[in-house]
């Protein structure tokens, strides 16, 4: 599946707003959707509006909307608009805000996000509070039809009335109402049809409204309903199951928030699982990392995590994300076990003997192999013309480091000592056994708007060729990530085998 | 039109692909014409271009980096293509050019000045040298437009002279201090030393990142936070133009309209290749261009193509340059950020351009240590350890070079001409006659009692004063702009005079030089040229 590229292609130099880099963004959750409709679907049922009560909706609407119309509770529903990621999948760069749009290219057709804002005519400006709710919780439009699960609703059903009545405050009256209209999923009869998801809803979206829970604390219980409701941090860091549902949406269920495949990046394993997941990382480097996108010696968020942060998580505030660490210390650690078996480092066979456990975060050590290759001519003939630019395919990993990303992050691979350049060992992404994110950043770069600076690596999917690029992940992963052979890989060629498989998805996202 | 367009090979050709010719191809792709690009030299990588300067000896060898093609050579400081330009003046024209995909712009410090309205009109304003026949009013949206494609930044609360209808795309980085602090120092004593526009990220643009100081500009841009012009030879592919690499174009085959019917080139193994469009566009640099156009006899044309008044290849200008270095009374260490980010501009206009060559002084932040680690170790006795350290570090923290542009005036001596002496292919080789006149001269002396003022507000000791004239790569004037065929190239359109599918774009159609780097008119006249052929197509 392909993301829509979210800016309009440049049609002539003046276009060139220098917005930047492509666009990274992809709320990932929408784009399995069609899936389920594919396991779905047989007959239409839509719902009428029904006629007699329009007036009587009319002035609900009217009554709801001046019962809201109070700057705390908007300002309190703009903060849980922000919790919740509404813009990630309602806004597009070039649209009017939470207009919907963002579309996205499935097998069987294209479905977009729709336009959320208060216009009454394509908007939701005609939600009473109790629709505005039930679309949110159930999943079901005013209309009566309902959405796919790419509206994260199993997750939206945790939300209090109260939080919900915030943030209709928010749409209703601080959102600016666009007359953009919606597009229609070009998703075919009978694929197309909505009443199965009403079924879907029954079986596979169980939570109810967040109650606190009297034996925790106020921040495990603060913490546990940001995460498990409008945070929605299952939607892409727990397995989904074979009808796109999420095989758990609390702590108590088997597997949650322990980590998947989404849109060709790996969400990492959240639980505080020693080698896979979060629990060498002490609560205020979650925090810092929500808060910034980058824990220096750690991990950086790119990809969608870059938007979730970007977007979501750097508005809360300490005490919410403090919150959130001390629910995601708490939660039962998933032992990661990934398609290529379990996730163990080679580090760990040093760990035996050592205190220190091997985590995908203190993998690697700085490099030096400038020093022996500095002074070598890059040319095996560097006189002959006809050797330049044939090169390439042969041309070792630790070449290609030196000449694509030294600049950078360092001939040593240390980075900067500031972090804006991240040290490439002691790194979550050379130190995964998924190659996914290390390969993603390379092509895709990473972008992210971070309190008033921006982050930005460039994208290098035009400038390596296949081998290039597996020659400088095997580098990579090497040097800086000690090697990714885990049990189930026998050989260096078989880790090579894996990433030129994976080669393909990868250059599609 | 569209049937006439069947009987060709495309719409447009473009013979080169540097920053004139793509960006042309780039706007006319996206127009959906379609388009040819021509490319004498080979592709080359970023990633091997910085790996070659990585490993070279002498850093300060900007073409080290890209090894001449044996078919299409370019000048080399070393080996057998260092006289691959043909001396034949009092003064040598020591170009230094790249003859690979993406052009020249490969190694420059990417400065993107706008000509001064008065630029335009010396001849009237000044009573020397030239007009154009177009003036700053007609450039100045491509201007802008120009540093959109680019990326410019560029300071918004200093008045450079030419008039703005927008903001600069992007806000200067932070000057290094050692620009800061000589800035201090000079200006309250009648310098104006500003932020100079360069092409280069402040933040992220245009899919490239934030130039993050590795202070090699020149010879390569390691990241491409610089903007050259391989920049736009991409978004021109990916747009849907064809590039062909290693396609020497040697003749343009003209009919007796004065149409250009053919585009040949030769492979390197020197198979000729033919290929026609209904415009074809040269943008092969103030020196290629009129030795191709030269080439080109036929029954037709028996001096070249627009070559009926003997004006193509006179007229050939520069910046010629003089500097000074001297150790400052303090430390300034030069080197931090880009290589350059400041100049004077306090001599680009005046009534003294009646006189004496109007003139721009830009302080160099290039990184000293290599240069003072090579002087420390040339000296007896031999200095060792922590003594050894300590010179380095003080030299090379102290080390102040300013150097100079100064506006040579176009005079029909001044030219380039095929050479009986021929490159691996056969074809001949760009010959030069060249003299630098008093007009610059005056200019030069008057520079050196700056120079000497600047030293002495900065304490500076070890003065050297370099007299001699170098070439600064600002080829302009070899097949200049005007109303009248009988003493110019190109008309106000860039179209060659007698041949109406042929257009020039080069700083070779540029009337005169003026005091700043040529990358930016060129840049802008050629996104006229594409808006005309846009048009026209």
């Amino acid at each position: 599946m392909v993301p829509h590229v979210r800016t309009a292609g440049t049609r002539d130099a003046i276009d060139e707003k220098g917005r930047g880099a492509r666009p990274i963004l992809r709320p990932a959750r929408l784009t399995r959707a069609v899936r389920l409709a594919a396991i779905a679907g047989t007959s239409a049922l839509l719902l009428s509006a029904c006629g007699s009560g329009e007036d009587e909706h009319a002035s609900q609407v009217e009554a709801d909307k001046a019962a809201t119309n109070d700057p705390a509770l908007i300002e309190k529903g703009l903060y849980m608009a922000r919790a919740s990621d509404c813009a990630a999948c309602h806004s597009t760069e070039d649209g009017d805000e939470y207009a919907g749009g963002l579309g996205f290219e499935t097998p069987v057709g294209e479905i977009y996000a729709t336009n959320i804002t208060p216009d009454t005519e394509h908007g939701i400006g005609n939600y009473t509070l109790e629709e505005y709710t039930r679309v949110l919780r159930e999943g079901e439009a005013a209309d009566g039809h309902n959405l796919y699960p790419a509206m994260p609703f199993p997750s939206y059903a945790r939300l209090t009335d109260e939080d919900i009545k915030a943030l209709y405050a928010w749409n209703m009256h601080e959102v600016t109402p666009s007359s953009t209209p919606n597009r229609e999923s070009e998703i075919p009869f009978p694929l197309n049809m909505r009443w199965p998801m009403a079924l879907w809803e029954e079986i596979f979206s169980p939570l109810e409204p967040w109650q606190d829970h009297e034996d925790k604390s106020a921040d495990w219980n603060r913490g546990a309903y940001l995460v498990q409701g409008p945070g929605h941090c299952g939607s892409c860091h727990t397995e989904r199951g074979f009808a796109f549902q999420e095989t758990a949406l609390t702590g108590d269920e088997e597997g949650y928030l322990g980590g998947a495949m989404i849109e060709g990046w790996r969400a990492f394993n959240l639980t505080p699982d020693m080698q896979d997941g979060l629990g060498s990382w002490s609560e205020q480097d979650i925090q810092t990392y929500l808060a910034t996108g980058n824990l220096k010696g750690k991990a950086q968020a790119g990809g969608p995590m870059a938007d979730v942060v970007e977007h979501s998580m750097r508005h809360m505030s300490e005490d919410d994300l403090r919150a959130i660490a001390v629910y995601l210390k708490s939660i039962p650690a998933v032992d990661g076990k990934g398609e290529q078996g379990e996730a163990v480092n080679d580090g760990d066979r040093e760990a035996e003997s050592e205190p220190q456990v091997a985590t995908r975060f203190n993998q690697g050590a700085p490099a030096d192999d400038v020093l022996l290759l500095r002074g070598q001519p890059l040319d095996k003939r560097p006189d002959d013309e006809d050797l330049i630019g044939q090169l390439t395919d042969a041309t070792p990993g630790v070449r290609l480091y030196l000449g694509h990303c030294a600049m950078c992050h360092g001939a040593d691979g240390a980075g900067t000592q500031d972090g804006y350049y991240p040290s490439l060992f002691h790194n979550s992404v050379t130190g995964s056994v998924y190659p996914d994110n290390l390969a993603q950043a390379i092509l895709n770069g990473v972008q992210r708007e971070n309190n008033g600076h921006s982050v930005f690596m460039p994208a290098f999917d035009d400038s390596l060729t296949d081998d290039e690029l597996i020659n400088l992940m095997d580098y990579l992963e090497n040097r800086f990530g000690e090697g990714h052979q885990s049990e189930t890989l026998a050989s260096p060629e078989a880790r090579r085998q894996q990433l030129s498989d994976k080669l393909e998805d990868w250059r599609k996202h | 039109m569209a049937e006439e367009s069947r009987a060709y090979d495309a719409d447009v050709i473009v013979v080169g692909s540097g920053v004139a010719g793509a960006l042309i191809a780039h706007r006319l792709a996206e127009a959906g014409k379609s388009v040819i690009m021509l490319e004498a030299g080979p592709r080359m990588q970023r990633w091997q271009i910085v790996e070659r300067f990585r490993n070279q000896a002498n850093k300060m060898d900007f073409m080290g980096p890209y090894p001449a093609s044996k078919a299409a050579p370019h000048p080399m400081l070393y080996g057998e293509n260092a006289d691959y330009l043909v001396q034949k003046g009092e003064q040598a024209y020591d170009a230094q050019y790249i003859r690979a995909v993406g052009g020249t712009t490969w190694h420059w410090a990417a400065s993107s000045w706008r000509f001064l309205p008065s630029d335009f009109v010396l001849k009237s304003e000044y009573g020397v040298g030239r007009d154009w026949p177009i003036g700053y009013d007609d450039l100045e949206d491509y201007y802008f437009r120009a540093e959109v494609a680019l990326g410019v930044w560029g300071p918004n609360d200093v008045d450079l002279g030419s008039p703005r209808s927008a903001e600069y795309p992007m806000a200067p980085l932070p000057l290094s201090w050692n620009e800061r602090r000589v800035s201090e120092r000079i200006n309250p004593h009648g310098f104006d030393m500003v932020t100079e526009p360069v092409a280069r990220n402040s933040r992220p643009y245009d899919e490239r990142p934030t130039c993050c100081g590795n202070n090699n500009c020149m010879p390569i841009c390691p990241i491409g936070a610089m903007y050259s012009g391989i920049i736009h030879v991409e978004k021109a592919e990916r747009a849907g133009a064809r590039l062909i690499d290693n396609a020497i174009v040697h003749h343009l085959e003209s009919d007796a309209s004065g149409k250009i019917r053919e585009v040949r080139y030769l492979d390197p193994e020197g198979t000729q290749h033919r290929l026609s469009a209904a415009r074809v566009v040269l943008a092969a640099n103030g020196i290629e261009t009129p030795k191709l156009m030269q080439m080109s006899v036929n029954a037709h044309t028996p001096d070249g193509v627009g070559n009926q008044n003997d004006m193509v290849g006179r007229h050939l200008m520069d910046h010629p340059g003089t500097g000074v270095s001297f150790l400052a009374d303090e430390p300034l260490w030069a080197g931090r950020g880009p290589q350059e980010m400041t100049s004077i501009i306090t001599w680009r206009d005046g009534d003294f351009r009646k006189d004496f060559a109007s003139k721009k002084l830009h302080l160099s932040n290039i990184a000293r240590t290599q240069q003072m680690t090579t002087e420390v170790l040339s000296e007896t006795p031999l200095r060792l350890g922590a003594d050894l350290q300590a010179q380095i570090d003080n030299r090379a923290s102290r080390y102040v070079q300013f150097d100079s542009f100064h506006e040579l005036l176009p005079e029909a001596a001044n030219r380039i001409t095929p050479s009986k002496k021929h490159d691996a292919l056969g074809l001949p080789r760009p010959e030069f006659r060249y003299a630098i006149d008093d007009y610059v001269k005056r200019s030069a002396a008057h520079t050196r009692e700056q120079y000497a003022r600047i030293a002495q507000l900065m304490g500076g000791t070890d003065i050297a004063f370099r007299d001699e004239f170098s070439n600064n790569q600002h080829i302009c004037g070899t097949t200049l702009m005007g109303d009248n065929p009988k003493d110019s190239v190109v008309d106000r359109d860039c179209r060659v005079h007698g041949h109406d599918n042929l257009f020039v774009a080069s700083s070779g159609s540029m009337p005169t030089v003026g005091s700043v780097n040529c990358t930016l008119t060129i840049a802008a006249l050629s996104l006229r040229i594409a808006d005309l052929l846009e048009q026209e197509i």
